[in-house]
């Protein structure tokens, strides 16, 4: 089946009295559920903190913290920070590396009336400005508080921030106060803002308030920890909200976090260290991350539990960590945006049951709500594709100093549910559709598109279907432009012509995957033809060993590797041009089509020749071999071998008819 | 020493061409009369072995001298989108930059059993000259579909304003006997509209103001719509101002040909004047809304009483209706319309 991803148009909706729209809007949005609406996360921790004062409450190395101590160091840490100025309304940035030191400072900021704003202690400086420069612009100028380690101080400019260096000042808060003070927050207030990159390039802050927190602990605390007190490794950036739901679950449920701090320049690897620690019964990663432990040797783990997010998860990772263990281990797949508070919808991998490409997303959260609407914000009918909204008490407050765009994501519309009431919902930008099952299909980001030969290509869809293939574990699917390079010098070393001015915008898409065994271009193309139009089928294929990750575990598409003639399968098992004929049509093809090898058995138009290229093709073909190439002959006879004999038969027939070059007499014969 | 020039040394046999260029190296001419083969050579050149190398592989070098003599006698104008099936094939008409891939997505969900040729217009080649009439163009493309496929029925198409090429192609054909079951326009441009740019502007206006609204409706507030619009605004001013300095010169010669032809073609759609037509004629449009567009639709019913109109659907994009996504609904349109003949 072919489809184009676009969202479904108006007047498609689901009728009010649909049976479809009671169930696929109402009822499945019926996710009303008690929590602390009145408390702030602060609250709970202290509740905890009563309950089991004795308990170890966080772990690094050999030293530890019970819940009694971190509770009075952080109380400590928040005397010295409202000495400071710092309290309600105010923002206390935290930029360290996992350690004990930076929960007790954000407990210590949150206990201040302070929101905290975390930064992975790998982000490059200018980025650090542009964020210090952010809040300060958006809380009066004044530079916020920013909490740091020695090591890290000097990323930090002086006249941005309010530096407060917490392992070279400890004895400067040792001295105060550890008794509990009144916490200066309150549900409304800000909690964290968390820093995602925004289209523009410049990073956003999503501000989420502790009622927005509260909700989703106290949901996650029900339904991960279930009245167990697990142990938590704290591995993933602070700046990635997947780590929130590490940060607070295990302290208010009496668990025990063990922080885990990666080695430099190879940060990514952590993950390894945690599960060669064997220290810990729950974990909390990317699908990424995942795949990297997949290998280890799991039999003796005492891991019980995964929760997977930020990425499309697929079942056969699912279904090999659990036959990895030999013991009956949950494995959650949590989808959320940021906005959205970590995670608003979830669901447990039934190894059974789920025998789709992917791990469904699931259904909603407590006190979630979760829509697929159309163009008019309408429920869309199943099988109709549509974006993907959210309400409910996760929602976040809005983007940190930036109403506009909170304007323009933060929708209030008709409640889609009906009546006249008004709703306040999150446009996700992520598109998805019911099945016929009334399961939700994740399709991708909806603004991740691309234009190939002017055709609008959805690369998130590319993605789904190359990781639908049994062999292909992970994948990315990249659109690079076309760089003359090694194939215009070729081509005119070899065939002596003229090159043509450098062709911009030529997009190529570029498919990067890891399988766990060898494939061929002529598989992968032909899996992803079964679905996809043809625009949308890569011109590359490049296999890793490995993708290479960011710091929150996700692919870091601006570090896959550049397609080159070493990296890049050949389309075909290649077949290097042969004749005289077929290597100069070849290098012409490769100068034109930007592309650094071409082989005698690739087919044209499967290397992204279309429109203009193909009359630039059938142009230079007739001047290179002076005969009437015509644009017929390239569709009929469209790989390097094809038209290559096609070309030599022209050539031949203009010589039969030409007359003979030798002198004297001349002899026939009929065969 | 036994000659080597059927096979290399210690090698797999030469490939034919490689064969015959060696033969041509020493002026001797091979010709192909019906089933024999003819040799020239000098004298002496054509020894006994290999007399008995062109005997042995004579199927060979027959079967590759056919497909040659072909390749040379061609009809250029025919574009196989796809050769075979069962179904009366389609002979599409493109648009005034003569582009045949416009074609490629319909005939793809058209399915395998649709033979579908688009026409390649004299002058699209850059080095033919273009056609500055209808009927001329109309009677080329006639002569090269006759030559390459002597007896009908055909199915003639156009799309945009290579309607009236199909429309007149249509009516030769018949008027020579042929058997024409359908002619499809799809989103055809009556000649009427030959004022270029008051046409281009309605569409340009239309389609900018209708992305603006749809885009403005879903802001949730007066002021962020308010805000919206002012950055349209000034991104259109930008660009206005912009555009004409940064304005390329069109110096690439396929880039200059397919301009040539482009203007060629518009002045041959404004002088053309279509005359009754009798038979079958289907009209596919985009969307319902585009009857009220500056094409003209209607205008056709003028020439052709009774043709049928089809409509894509709501949001189909006018301007791409061939492409995809639009292409697998403008397909199942054209299904329709042969259905509803065989039904009858």
């Amino acid at each position: 089946m072919n489809e184009a991803l676009s969202i479904a148009a108006e007047g498609v909706a689901l009728a009010p009295e649909d049976a479809a729209r009671r169930a696929l809007v109402v009822e499945y949005n019926a996710t009303a559920a008690p929590y602390p609406s009145d408390r702030t996360i602060i609250d709970l921790f202290r509740d905890q903190v009563a309950r089991s004062p004795g308990a170890e409450a966080i772990r690094f190395g050999d030293a530890m913290l019970t819940y009694r101590q971190l509770d009075e160091r952080s109380n400590q840490m928040a005397a010295h920070l409202r000495s400071t100025g710092v309290g309600p309304g105010r923002i206390g940035v935290v930029f360290m590396e996992h350690s004990i030191e930076v929960v007790v400072a954000i407990l210590g900021i949150l206990k201040s009336g302070a929101a905290y704003v975390p930064l992975d202690a790998a982000t490059p400086k200018g980025r650090i400005a542009t964020i210090l420069k952010d809040i300060s612009e958006g809380t009066d100028g004044r530079p916020p508080a920013t909490i740091t380690q020695a090591r890290l101080q000097s990323a930090i400019s002086p006249d941005l921030a309010d530096i407060f260096v917490l392992d070279a000042d400890f004895a400067s808060i040792s001295d105060r106060p550890d008794s509990d003070q009144s916490s200066a927050a309150t549900p409304n207030a800000t909690a964290y803002i968390i820093f995602t990159s925004g289209s523009t390039g410049t990073p956003k802050g999503v501000v989420i308030a502790h009622r927005n927190l509260v909700n989703y602990i106290w949901w996650a605390a029900r339904v991960y920890s279930a009245g167990e007190r697990l142990a938590w490794p704290l591995f993933s950036s602070l700046a990635f909200d997947l780590t929130v739901t590490t940060l607070f679950t295990p302290l208010i449920t009496g668990g025990r976090i063990v922080v885990y701090l990666g080695d430099p320049g190879v940060q990514s690897m952590v993950v390894l260290k945690v599960i060669d620690d064997n220290a810990v019964d729950i974990m909390k990663l990317t699908p990424a991350h995942l795949a990297m432990i997949r290998d280890r040797n799991l039999g003796a783990t005492r891991l019980r539990k995964f929760i997977v997010g930020g990425e499309d998860f697929k079942s056969e990772l699912a279904r090999e960590i659990t036959e990895a263990i030999s013991h009956p281990v949950e494995i959650y797949n949590e989808y959320g945006p940021t906005e959205a508070t970590v995670g608003c919808m979830i669901h447990r991998f039934d190894i059974g049951r789920d025998r789709s490409a992917s791990v469904p997303i699931g259904v909603p959260a407590a006190n979630a709500g979760i829509y697929v609407l159309d163009k008019a914000h309408q429920p869309t009918a199943p099988g109709l594709i549509g974006e993907m909204f959210i309400a409910g008490d996760g929602l976040a407050t809005g983007y940190f100093g930036r109403p506009d765009l909170t304007d323009e994501r933060f929708l209030t519309a008709r409640d889609p549910r009906g009546g006249v009431s008004k709703l306040r919902l999150y446009k996700t930008g992520d598109l998805a559709r019911w099945n016929r099952e009334g399961r939700l299909e994740f399709l991708g980001r909806a603004d991740h598109q691309v234009k190939v030969g002017g055709t609008r290509v959805e690369l998130g869809e590319i993605e789904a279907r190359l990781l639908k293939h049994p062999h292909v574990q992970e994948c990315a699917v990249a659109a690079v432009a076309a760089d003359a390079g090694l194939a215009a010098a070729r081509m005119a070393e070899i065939c002596r012509v003229e090159r043509p001015a450098t062709e911009h915008g030529i997009a190529r898409l570029v498919a990067y995957y890891v399988s766990s065994k060898p494939l061929t271009v002529a598989d992968l193309r032909a899996h992803l033809a079964e679905e996809l139009l043809e625009a949308m089928i890569p011109t590359h294929y490049v296999r890793l060993e490995r993708m290479p990750l960011t710091s929150n575990g996700k692919v870091d598409r601006s570090s896959l590797p550049e397609p080159t003639a070493e990296n890049i399968q050949a389309a075909q098992d290649f077949s290097a041009p042969s004749t005289e004929t077929e290597k100069t049509l070849a290098a012409l093809w490769c100068d034109l089509l930007k592309i650094d090898s071409i082989g005698r058995r690739d087919n044209f138009f499967d290397l992204g020749g279309h429109s203009l290229l193909v009359m630039r093709a059938v142009s230079r073909m007739r001047k290179t071999f002076d005969v009437d190439v015509q644009l017929r002959n390239l569709f009929e006879c469209p790989t390097v071998a094809e038209l290559a004999e096609v070309i030599d038969g022209m050539r031949w027939v203009a010589h039969s008819g030409a007359p003979s070059f030798s002198e004297g007499p001349r002899e026939e014969i009929e065969l | 020493m036994k000659e080597m020039i059927g096979r290399p040394y210690g090698g797999e046999p030469l490939q034919i061409r490689d064969l015959l260029a060696g033969l041509a190296a020493k002026d001797i001419k091979i010709s192909l009369e019906r089933d024999r083969l003819r040799c020239g050579a000098p004298a002496g050149a054509l020894t006994a072995e290999l007399r008995d190398q062109l005997q042995d592989r004579k199927s060979e070098i027959i079967a590759f001298l056919t497909m040659a003599t072909a390749a040379a006698r061609q009809q250029p104008a025919i574009i196989p989108l796809q050769s075979r099936g069962t179904r009366t094939p389609i002979y599409a008409v493109p648009g005034h930059i003569g582009a045949p891939f416009s074609f490629s997505a319909l005939s793809k969900h058209l399915g395998d059993d649709q033979p579908f040729y688009a026409l390649q217009p004299s002058g699209f080649d850059g080095q033919s000259e273009p056609m500055d009439r209808v009927e001329d163009i109309a009677e080329y493309f006639a002569r090269q579909i006759v030559e390459y496929q002597p007896s009908g029925p055909y199915i003639i198409a156009g799309y945009c304003s290579g309607a009236a090429t199909a429309f007149e192609l249509a009516k030769i054909l018949g008027q020579r006997g042929a058997e024409i079951p359908l002619t499809a326009l799809f989103g055809p441009l009556h000649p009427t509209t030959h004022s270029e740019w008051p046409r281009r502007l309605y569409f340009s206006a239309v389609g900018s103001i209708g992305t603006l609204l749809r885009e403005m409706a879903k802001l949730p507030t007066s002021g962020a719509r308010l805000r919206y619009f002012g950055s349209r605004l000034r991104l259109r001013i930008h660009s206005l101002v912009a555009g004409k300095s940064t304005e390329p010169v069109v110096t690439d010669p396929v880039l200059a040909s397919r301009e040539r032809l482009k203007s060629t073609a518009i002045t041959a759609l404004r002088r053309y004047v279509p005359t009754p037509y009798s038979g079958r004629v289907c009209i596919f449009l985009p969307n319902k809304a585009w009857r009220r567009s500056g094409a003209a639709p209607h205008l056709w019913l003028r020439a052709a009483p009774h043709a049928e109109f089809y409509f894509g659907p709501q949001d189909c994009n006018g301007s791409r209706m061939l492409d995809d996504p639009d292409a697998p609904a403008i397909a199942a349109l054209y299904r329709q319309a042969t259905q509803k003949a065989i039904d009858r």
